[in-house]
């Protein structure tokens, strides 16, 4: 009695792109994001929404994309690493990164970018403290997590001077 | 399948000025040690038993600094490992298999947990290292867990043996050394 799963059609609009994928209802956002669109940008670290490493936006909230099943982001508007950059014009957060060393492996910077991103979204001036909190659901196993905050509060402080 | 005949080749040189004779245990086995002092300034909560580290500074002699921002990155970067070490990160074993490998289970420090590090470099140099640098990403590894556990020691007046020392472990060494709980208190160290 065992019935082969069935894919289904989802619409979803990826940083800007209005896309349409045939996937398992139940699969991974990570997944479909990944292997079906190609964008290998949000890593899988943990796969039990630990360690941040997936993490996208979807309609303005942080997600964990390896806990999002993909039916679930059917219609929604998801942003991923590959939309922060105009073209070769690195986003203020990632230029930020480059200049203070907040990246090292380079597995958890993706999901911290989208992270700060949505911090700086809300909080355009956060404080240190709100910097380390928002942060705390992203694991690095590198940086010690300084270069990190520095950057977020360097990008922050240039977007008040632009 | 059939296969080959497989061969093996190791070889290696010595830089040169670097002498080590393995049979006779002579020369420089190491030739470029480095250095480090580590400070940790900790707080002993005595209602929930856990410690948080407040303060740490590290100041690492590298021989030369070739990149002060990624150097500073490694030693922010085992420094925070080296916390994890000594206060979360237990591996807790079953039968030769890891029984918390989830990182649900197996705790490492986030950014809330952290103190700020304060990263100090003292360039001696090193005749064999490019540039006269050394190694870099090792030590913070070793030094920071030892400072953490001897300013709970220098807090509670309690030497703890082994790593990490979670909650309950200062829980029980406190009970055992009092013979009764204590009432909430926070105690504060530095090493």
């Amino acid at each position: 009695m065992n019935t082969p799963p069935v894919q289904c059609e989802i619409s979803l609009t990826v940083n800007g792109e209005a896309r349409t994928v045939r996937a398992y209802p139940m699969e991974r956002l990570l997944d479909t994001l990944r292997h079906r669109l190609g964008l290998t940008g949000a890593k899988e670290g943990c796969g039990e929404g630990e360690c941040g490493s997936c993490s996208v936006l979807m309609d303005g909230v942080l997600v964990n994309s390896c806990l999002v099943p993909v039916l679930q982001a059917q219609g929604t508007q998801i942003v991923t690493i590959e939309g922060m950059a105009k073209g070769s014009q690195l986003h203020a957060l990632q230029q930020a990164f480059l200049e203070c060393g907040g990246a090292q492996c380079g597995i958890c910077t993706p999901g911290i970018l989208i992270a700060a991103f949505h911090l700086l979204s809300e909080r355009p001036r956060p404080s240190d403290e709100e910097i380390k909190e928002s942060l705390a659901g992203n694991l690095c196993r590198c940086t010690g997590y300084a270069q990190i905050c520095e950057a977020v509060a360097q990008a922050a402080n240039r977007g008040d001077e632009r | 399948m059939e296969h080959k005949e497989l061969t093996s080749l190791a070889r290696y040189e010595p830089p040169p000025g670097i002498f080590w004779d393995d049979e006779k245990y002579r020369g420089e086995a190491y030739a470029a040690y480095a250095w480090a002092v580590y400070v940790a300034e900790v707080t002993v909560d005595l209602t929930t038993y856990s410690v948080q580290v407040d303060d740490f500074v590290a100041l690492q002699e590298v021989g030369k600094v070739l990149h002060p921002v990624l150097a500073r990155g490694q030693i922010t970067g085992g420094v925070a490992q080296g916390i994890g070490f000594a206060l979360y990160e237990k591996v807790v074993w079953q039968e030769g298999r890891m029984q918390n490998a989830q990182m649900t289970n197996y705790i490492m420090p986030t950014s809330a947990d952290l103190p700020p590090i304060r990263v100090y470099f003292e360039e001696l140099g090193n005749e064999h290292g490019a540039f006269g640098a050394k190694g870099i990403g090792e030590l913070p590894m070793d030094g920071p867990a030892p400072a953490v556990v001897c300013a709970i020691e220098d807090a509670t007046g309690i030497a703890f043996n082994s790593i990490p020392v979670l909650p309950e472990d200062i829980f029980k060494a406190i009970s055992k050394a009092s013979g009764r709980s204590t009432d909430g208190r926070a105690l504060q160290g530095v090493r």
